[in-house]
């Protein structure tokens, strides 16, 4: 089993590790907070990926993990708790509710399952502005400031490497194997023997402790938390869109869309050689990159062909899971 | 193996491509920068705010010559950056720090709106660059003790001290009815506002806080109804108001006198007769005898922009002409010459006197207030500037 | 005590009703072709933007601006449809999903964007008003009423639609069994683009009140988008009466939470509702017609 998981970390990816790590020494502070975001998309998106591309429950409310844990951590850490046991209060708060909301959630099918959970974010938002003695309502709470952007960079790094770490792991395992089986036809998969509300329980919770690890670390990082920004609705669609971007089910998928998209919208707005109408309308010039992507390359990014050539001539091609597709069977196609 | 190596010198070439290289050397320009809420929730009140920074920028070099820097004993040119930081916290984080670290800025000006400029307040607490904020006024913002920025408004429990002041003269009203909206900066207008009315007389006979998104003011209105203040007193942003004054209309509440914290001509022109007398709160109108007013109407005249479409012009104006001071009056371009000389700012700008308090850094200017008659914004306090006398009680049957 | 919940109630069904209208047009797209139509809500947005345009050029009133509406965003819907939807219609249904996310979302942060860009950000709203009258102390707003008379009109006229004609009998055929529809020659392309005509007409409908009551901006498109999500939830999707069942407990939920609990927990009661019917009923309140 040690085979499996060590084997594949060559020596591209040794220098990539090395690379990131060394990069706060040689870059400007804001390449650094440009990096760390992007990690943060990452971990987000890859756990996403969990149960959306692997077991194939899109949890459009992915987002809402971050948010409880950023408030669990900033509530308890406000008091003077040491920041450990902060950031483990708010994983655990994070988890026991998603063991909680797996019971009646996970009995929905596709859609409803989806915009279900979505509706959870609108509605902790609402609650975290009502609740204003527990929350500090719509003035959030203001942790203790601090400039903290290079220690945060290295936690968001571990959390990323983790997720990926654990994203690469789990297709290779027994318990992947389950997931894709549930996946692809859970009535069979039961047939088969599968428990299949444990697993499913089992992969939202998992699912549910990255974001978290990340909620904690970025609420003590920006030293200020309000509703909107941690249960806000059009951030919580960023990393679901970033994932199907680059390809859902796929390992390198999250990654690659996470990064993409940040690099494109660096470019969009800063770079001095676009012409002023392009600058004002990035959004826009955003948005319909991502409608070209979503119309033309349904398995996201990473199936294009120039992507997988790229990956395997840089010897990362066995991290391409061209094994993950799904069988997905086809509906009569409308003419 | 071949590809390995490969990447490994691609991956140095980058390294080395994006190591800067700071020569020491004399300056050459100014640089100010900022990021502005161009898109995203906050942009409504901020418009073509950019627009009237790069006028602003034209004016300063080509009228003026520059800025005078003590140091070099001459004028430099300045030059402004702005960024969208998308009306996002950590988007204007990021920014802040490229102006600081990629771009270089000399000085920054802060942000729209308290919930940003929260975070964005410990990038120049870290880097000692000084800071200028323009439209925050938070009172937490304030009291952390930090010492890189200063704010050009009062706090918001201060902000109607104009509108009592006139009330209180005017010796006509005796009970207020409050609706806050809740977002952060109205919230702390509402919350200000009830204690300053209240040590000056003015009966609370009414107040209930409304998230923002309420669309429907039946379970407000009813009770409102039944108190029936003098004056209804909202503290909200234009969205939440036009919504809740076309719903009392429905409901014949009658007060003697309406008062909406922010209004603008989106306010009036949704809601057309209906916001005939209405007061609130404003930064620059005509009436106002402060500061080097030519200059700003150049500017403004440049850019097209209306101050009663944009209530928060004059607030990022007189950040800039701080900025402008305290440039011109420091002993040189270092951070330190240029924070202390920040904070003994104390000039008249176009809004009036503006200085800052001492410990905690926000500064002397609170808004005036106005009336919107047939048409037009008057200014009615202080009444030694006002356009027009305040009409009271509200004539509309 | 009396008048006041009557008040109340009717205050919430005067808000449902607005709400019922768009989320009709939203559950139609999500039962026939199973995508999440994210647009949605911009949608609504630019009915508004071309109301508060063309009052603003020529002073109409607005319910006869509302009959030149329709049928631009009948053909905006087809136009739409055409453009982006059909192209990824026939993926599996998990490509599917993915797909329609993305691309609702890019083009509804298109919209957004551009609409900022052009006609700037600020919030525009329309200034007429209707006056309103008491009875029994009970205050109605005729200016509500008369939205929710016009929403009851294109809900009894859709119901006869989608139960007498032959587009409408195909509607419903689609929507029980897609491939059994195609087996009896139904023309389903052609309806499918039918379907979304039908429901961006009925945004742009919804666009038209919602200006007139409350203001419009680039960016209020997102959470309306989430608010009828919520609905077609509640309702069940695929059913016009569900649509409005749901749309009217939202809204009478609304009212009576912010009168008994304070007005900051009106919104969260609506959602609480949301996830407790979802619960005990995960398919909605109804099924489909």
């Amino acid at each position: 089993m040690f085979k499996k998981i060590f084997v594949p970390f060559n020596g591209v990816f040794i220098l990539i590790l090395i690379g990131l790590i060394l990069l706060p020494r040689f870059v400007d502070p804001y390449w650094v907070v440009f990096s760390l975001l992007v990690f943060m998309y990452i971990g987000v998106g890859a756990s996403f990926n969990i149960t959306a591309g692997y077991l194939g429950y899109v949890n459009l409310g992915h987002y809402v993990f971050f948010g409880i844990s950023a408030y669990g951590f900033s509530m308890v850490y406000v008091k003077g708790v040491p920041f450990l046991l902060c950031m483990a209060v708010g994983i655990a708060v994070t988890v026991i509710f998603a063991t909680l909301i797996s019971y009646p959630f996970l009995r929905l099918k596709g859609g409803y399952f989806a915009l279900a959970n979505f509706g959870l974010i609108k509605l902790f938002e609402l609650v975290a502005s009502s609740l204003r003695d527990f929350t500090g309502g719509t003035q959030g709470i203001s942790l203790k400031p601090g400039y903290r952007p290079f220690q945060t960079y290295f936690i968001f790094l571990g959390v990323a490497l983790l997720t990926v770490f654990v994203c690469y792991w789990i297709p290779k395992s027994k318990f992947g194997l389950a997931l894709f089986s549930i996946r692809e036809d859970e009535e069979v998969a039961a047939a088969f023997g599968i428990d299949v509300n444990r697993h499913k329980m089992g992969a939202y919770v998992l699912s549910s402790v990255f974001p978290a690890l990340l909620g904690g670390a970025y609420a003590w990082y920006s030293a200020y938390i309000d509703p909107e920004t941690v249960f806000g609705t059009d951030k919580a669609l960023l990393p679901v869109t970033m994932v199907m971007l680059g390809g859902t089910g796929t390992f390198l998928g999250p990654i690659v869309g996470a990064i993409f998209m940040m690099i494109i919208e660096e470019i969009l707005w800063t770079a001095a050689w676009l012409p002023v109408w392009m600058k004002s309308l990035h959004l826009t010039m955003l948005g319909l990159i991502l409608a070209a992507v979503g119309i033309f390359s349904p398995g996201g990014f990473v199936t294009l062909t120039p992507v997988t050539v790229f990956f395997r001539w840089i010897g990362l091609g066995r991290f391409l899971g061209a094994s993950h597709k799904s069988l997905d069977l086809e509906r009569a196609p409308i003419q | 193996m071949r590809k390995t190596w490969l990447v490994l010198i691609l991956a140095m070439a980058i390294f080395w491509g994006t190591i800067q290289v700071s020569i020491a050397q004399e300056k050459k320009e100014i640089v100010v920068g900022m990021t502005l809420c161009l898109t995203g929730r906050f942009a409504v009140d901020v418009g073509p705010f950019d627009q009237m920074i790069k006028a602003w920028e034209n004016y300063v070099n080509k009228k003026q010559g520059g800025l005078y820097v003590k140091a070099y004993n001459k004028k430099l040119p300045v030059r402004t950056i702005v960024y969208d930081d998308k009306s996002d916290p950590a988007t204007a984080v990021k920014f802040y720090e490229r102006l600081v670290t990629v771009d270089k800025c000399d000085i920054l000006m802060g942000p729209k709106s308290s919930p940003i400029t929260f975070p964005v307040t410990s990038v120049p607490e870290k880097y000692h660059i000084p800071m200028v904020v323009s439209t925050a006024n938070t009172p937490q913002i304030f009291s952390r003790g930090f010492k890189w920025f200063v704010g050009v408004q009062q706090i918001s429990t201060a902000w109607e001290d104009h509108y009592f002041d006139l009330l209180e003269e005017e010796k006509q009203v005796k009970t207020i009815g409050y609706v806050g909206e809740d977002t952060p900066h109205t919230r702390e207008v509402y919350e200000g506002a009830i204690p300053n009315a209240e040590k000056r007389g003015f009966k609370t006979v009414f107040k209930e806080i409304a998230p923002a998104g309420t669309t429907d003011f039946t379970p407000i209105l009813l009770k409102l109804k039944a108190a029936d203040p003098d004056v209804i007193y909202v503290s909200s942003f234009t969205p939440f108001g036009v919504t809740f004054k076309k719903q009392t209309k429905e409901f014949g509440l009658k007060p003697r006198e309406w008062h909406f914290t922010h209004f603008d001509i989106s306010f009036s022109s949704a809601l057309g007769k209906d916001a005939n007398y209405v007061t609130g709160a404003h930064h620059w109108l005509p009436g106002l005898p402060y500061g080097n007013l030519k200059k700003f109407h150049e500017i403004l005249k440049e850019t097209k922009i209306d101050t009663e479409q944009y209530l928060d012009v004059g607030l990022h104006y007189i950040a800039l002409e701080v900025g402008e001071v305290a440039i011109e009056k420091s002993a040189s371009l270092k951070p330190d010459d240029l924070l202390k000389s920040l904070w003994a700012v104390n000039f008249e700008s176009i809004l009036g006197p503006i200085y800052f308090e001492q410990t905690q850094g926000y500064g002397s200017f609170k808004q005036f207030a106005a009336q919107y008659i047939d048409g037009k914004y008057y200014l009615i306090s202080p009444k030694k500037f006002a356009t027009h006398k305040h009409i009271y009680p509200n004539p509309t049957p | 005590m009396l008048t006041v919940l009557v008040q109340l109630i009717l205050a919430g069904v005067l808000q449902g009703g607005t709400y019922a209208l768009a989320a009709f047009g939203l559950s139609l797209i999500f039962c026939i072709t199973e995508i999440l139509n994210i647009t949605h809500g911009e949608f609504i947005m630019l009915g508004g933007l071309v109301t508060y345009i063309l009052f603003a050029a020529t002073g109409l009133h607005p319910f006869l601006i509302l009959l030149i509406v329709i049928p631009i965003f009948i053909f905006l819907g087809f136009g739409y449809q055409k453009a982006f939807i059909k192209p990824i219609l026939n993926r599996p249904p998990r490509q599917l999903l993915f797909s329609s996310i993305v691309v609702t979302v890019g083009i509804a942060t298109a919209i957004e964007d551009t609409t900022s860009f052009i006609w700037g950000p600020t919030v525009k709203g329309v200034s007429f008003s209707m006056p309103a009258f008491t009875i029994c102390g009970v205050v109605i707003s005729s200016l509500r009423l008369s939205i929710l008379v016009l929403i009851i009109g294109l809900t009894i006229f859709l119901h006869f639609y989608l139960k007498k004609t032959f587009v409408g009998k195909a509607i419903r055929a689609i929507l029980q069994n897609r491939e059994g529809a195609m087996v009896i020659g139904i023309n389903v392309p052609r309806i499918i683009t039918v379907v979304f005509g039908i429901a961006i007409g009925l945004a742009g409908v919804a666009g038209v009140f919602y200006v007139l009551l409350f203001t419009i901006g680039p960016f209020i498109g997102l959470p309306l988008t989430i608010r009828y999500i919520a609905i077609v939830m509640l309702g069940g999707s695929g059913s016009l009466l569900g649509s409005l069942v749901g749309g009217l407990i939202l809204g009478v939920a609304e009212t009576f939470a912010g009168f008994f609990l304070g007005a900051h927990w009106s919104l969260s009661v609506a959602f609480f509702t949301l996830v407790l019917v979802l619960l005990l009923k995960p398919e909605g309140l109804f099924r489909h017609v």
